[in-house]
């Protein structure tokens, strides 16, 4: 477990980022939520707002971590290319990162939900919902090294993912979407994963 | 003389767009300091980063440490240092000795700020200023890197242009910490940096291979070098006359110079001229002149 986490801060700006990404992210989502409800006096519909911050931050987090990942570039990190626990590192670091994404969305959505008293099955679809549009928009940001791709992009996926979950609300489909979206993110996962290390494998050749 | 080889290639070839490395047979020291000299593109990054394992398409067979086969057991004892994209531009000192001892078993963290210490750099401002690899200079960044190569127990040092950045003193003391860690090593260790100035690593060198587009041009134990060239300087009114029998030939305002190769020295007779005892600089020049003449 140990290495798992360190091998994942290999990849962090620094100490401080540890700070932000697992204590002020989640508490400025709530103080947020917690601001929004005074206006909105405690709608429901304030969980649908939680879910559109953690597609932005989770997006914009990436940058700081794995920008340009999916993309060959031979010269970079050859320090760890030399080591043979390299490859073994990034998989740790790329396997914390997906169960930190889990469990943050997990949670922020589960708490804002409950305080909220929001259906089972709407935390539930929200929780899905919002994993998939991030592991779609990871899919395309990580082969982008700048910032200004990863908040165009950011600002494209959240508007969908607004459009879509109306869409979702007028049909009331929440099961099915549920399920169908569960499956796409544990294959989108799956491929991008097999992408990411095949392009670390191609960096050692021309 | 060596008994062994820490490195041995066999028909080592690449190509990239234009340039092509090709070295049929090549044999490093165990033991030695052992020299990389040629000039900018010669293909002497090349060749240490496929050495390093940090460049896998190459043609040809390398073999490591007498026969090694373990690719764990290789990559733990080699260190390589590289010029370019070595860390990662936003780890802190503090986080390059994290990850060193992540990433490889024999990676000494108290020994990684000993040396950092010891070239010079304030560790403790260093932590406190927070900077990134990015931010320090070249020189400051080359000495974290070989503070970090150094921390770690290995048999064989690869160092791509070791010394272009650091300043004249902080050369010498590189060569010191070269010449310390193969007299630790009591015959085990070895070195092979490269550089396109080697008269400041002179001193640290015992075997040198000289490159020249992609090729090896020259190599041998610099004793048998300077016994191989002898450095000739003679007046102007000789210098037609011997300019073929030499290896090299230069004209200036008081005379002529060249290195000439010791089997020829006889055909120098009757001609008065002195002989000197080459530096490894001046053969390195020598061959490499040479060298793209001929190609």
């Amino acid at each position: 477990m140990k290495d798992y986490i360190e091998s994942y801060h290999m990849f962090f700006p620094d100490k401080k980022f540890r700070f932000l990404l697992y204590l002020v992210y989640p508490l400025a989502v709530w103080a947020l939520l917690y601001i929004e409800s005074i206006f909105f006096d405690g709608s429901f519909i304030l969980v649908f707002t939680a879910a559109e911050i953690i597609i932005a931050v989770e997006c914009l987090v990436d940058f700081f971590i794995f920008a340009g990942y999916a993309r060959k570039v031979s010269s970079r990190n050859e320090y760890l290319k030399t080591s043979v626990k390299y490859t073994q590192l990034l998989k740790k670091a790329v396997l914390s990162d997906i169960t930190r994404r889990i469990l943050s969305t997990v949670l922020i959505i589960s708490v804002t939900a409950a305080v909220l008293k929001v259906q089972l099955k709407l935390t539930i679809y929200l929780i899905i919902s919002v994993y998939f549009f991030i592991t779609v928009a990871l899919f395309g940001l990580r082969f982008f090294d700048f910032f200004a791709a990863y908040n165009f992009i950011t600002i494209i996926l959240v508007m969908l993912y607004i459009g879509f979950n109306v869409f979702i609300l007028d049909k009331n489909i929440f099961i099915i979407t549920s399920i169908i979206l569960f499956i796409l993110s544990l294959l989108l996962l799956l491929l991008h994963t097999k992408i990411l290390f095949r392009v670390v494998k191609e960096e050692y050749y021309d | 003389m060596y008994k062994s080889n820490v490195i041995s290639i066999n028909n080592l070839s690449k190509k990239f767009k234009s340039f092509e490395l090709d070295i049929p047979s090549l044999n490093i020291p165990k033991g030695f300091a052992t020299a990389l000299i040629g000039e900018n593109g010669a293909g002497k990054s090349t060749f240490i980063n496929i050495l390093a394992g940090v460049r896998l398409d190459y043609k040809g067979t390398i073999d490591y440490f007498n026969g090694e086969k373990e690719e764990k057991v290789i990559r733990e004892n080699i260190g390589y240092t590289g010029p370019g994209n070595y860390f990662m531009p936003h780890w802190t000192i503090a986080q390059i000795a994290e990850v060193g001892e992540l990433l490889f078993e024999r990676f000494n963290k108290e020994k990684f700020y000993e040396i950092c210490k010891l070239l010079g750099i304030e560790v403790s401002s260093v932590k406190k200023q927070n900077k990134g690899f990015n931010k320090l200079s070249d020189g400051m960044k080359m000495k974290v890197v070989l503070a970090n190569v150094f921390a770690r127990e290995t048999k064989m040092l690869l160092l791509d242009e070791p010394a272009s950045p650091l300043d004249p003193l902080m050369r010498d003391k590189l060569c010191q910490m070269i010449g310390e860690y193969l007299e630790q090593g009591n015959v085990e260790n070895s070195v092979l940096f490269s550089t396109h100035n080697i008269a400041d690593m002179e001193n640290v060198t015992d075997y040198a291979i000289i490159m020249e587009k992609g090729r090896i041009a020259e190599q041998g134990f610099v004793e048998d070098l300077k016994e191989k060239y002898i450095l000739v300087k003679g007046e102007n009114e000789d210098a037609d006359k011997v300019k073929d029998i030499l290896f090299s030939f230069q004209k200036n305002n008081y005379g002529f110079e060249g290195m000439c190769l010791a089997e020829n020295i006889d055909k120098l007779a009757g001609f008065n001229i002195s002989r000197e005892v080459p530096e490894l600089s001046q053969i390195s020049i020598a061959v490499m002149k040479k060298y793209t003449q001929l190609m």
